[in-house]
């Protein structure tokens, strides 16, 4: 190992950089939710309707 | 003669398929009262961004009631023809707040990027159209669920 490699941090892709380190926790749903919008999936008029209680 | 408006602005609501879910685990009560605060919001003359509560990224949370949150991305000022479009896409009822780690991720900038492509008026040819494919709803359809 070089001494470069023992002074430089290594970035992990799976971690947050310290300049992200304030991005606020989501609820995962939401996520999902973006995804949906993303990829054009959305909840039609009677969907909404079925699952009314009221 | 009938009159035809210069202008008319219309806002319109599209439901991400996630929201569903969220709706479905409500009571019939907090179903009413997340409606309700859409279709005020879709009535109003005022521009929806102005009943944000807060905003993360380029999303706007709206409240419903002392409970609900509703998480969106809200795109203003689409014109076609003589109207104005304003579009609210509601992307995930929060009704819990407290949640496990498990339940929990940190907001993705990156997400928040392919969102704002994905909603991106730029391209779209027709308004009306989109609308349609998009399943939105008009003040009147939330009337209609509401009724």
């Amino acid at each position: 190992m070089t001494e470069l490699d023992e002074e430089t941090p290594s970035p992990s892709p799976s971690r947050k950089a310290d300049g992200d380190s304030n991005l606020p926790e989501v609820p995962i749903g939401l996520l999902d939710g973006m995804d949906d919008i993303i990829n054009g999936e959305t909840a039609s008029k009677s969907d909404i309707e079925d699952v009314l209680k009221f | 003669m009938s009159r035809v408006p210069l202008s008319d602005e219309e806002t319109y609501v599209i439901f991400a398929a996630e929201t569903l879910s969220n709706l479905q685990s409500l009571d019939g009560g907090k179903q009413q009262q997340i409606l309700s605060r859409l279709l005020d919001i879709a009535a109003s003359a005022n521009l929806p961004s102005q009943f944000r509560h807060e905003t993360i990224g380029s999303l706007g949370i709206l409240t419903a009631g002392d409970q609900c949150r509703l998480y969106t991305k809200i795109v203003e000022n689409i014109p076609e023809g003589n109207a104005t479009y304003h579009l609210i896409f509601v992307l995930y009822i929060d009704d819990k707040h407290e949640y496990n780690q498990s339940e929990l991720a940190t907001y993705d900038p990156l997400a928040d990027s392919f969102l704002s492509v994905a909603t991106s008026m730029d391209d779209v040819e027709s308004v009306e159209d989109y609308l349609a494919e998009k399943n939105a709803l008009s003040a009147e359809d939330l009337e209609d669920l509401l009724s």
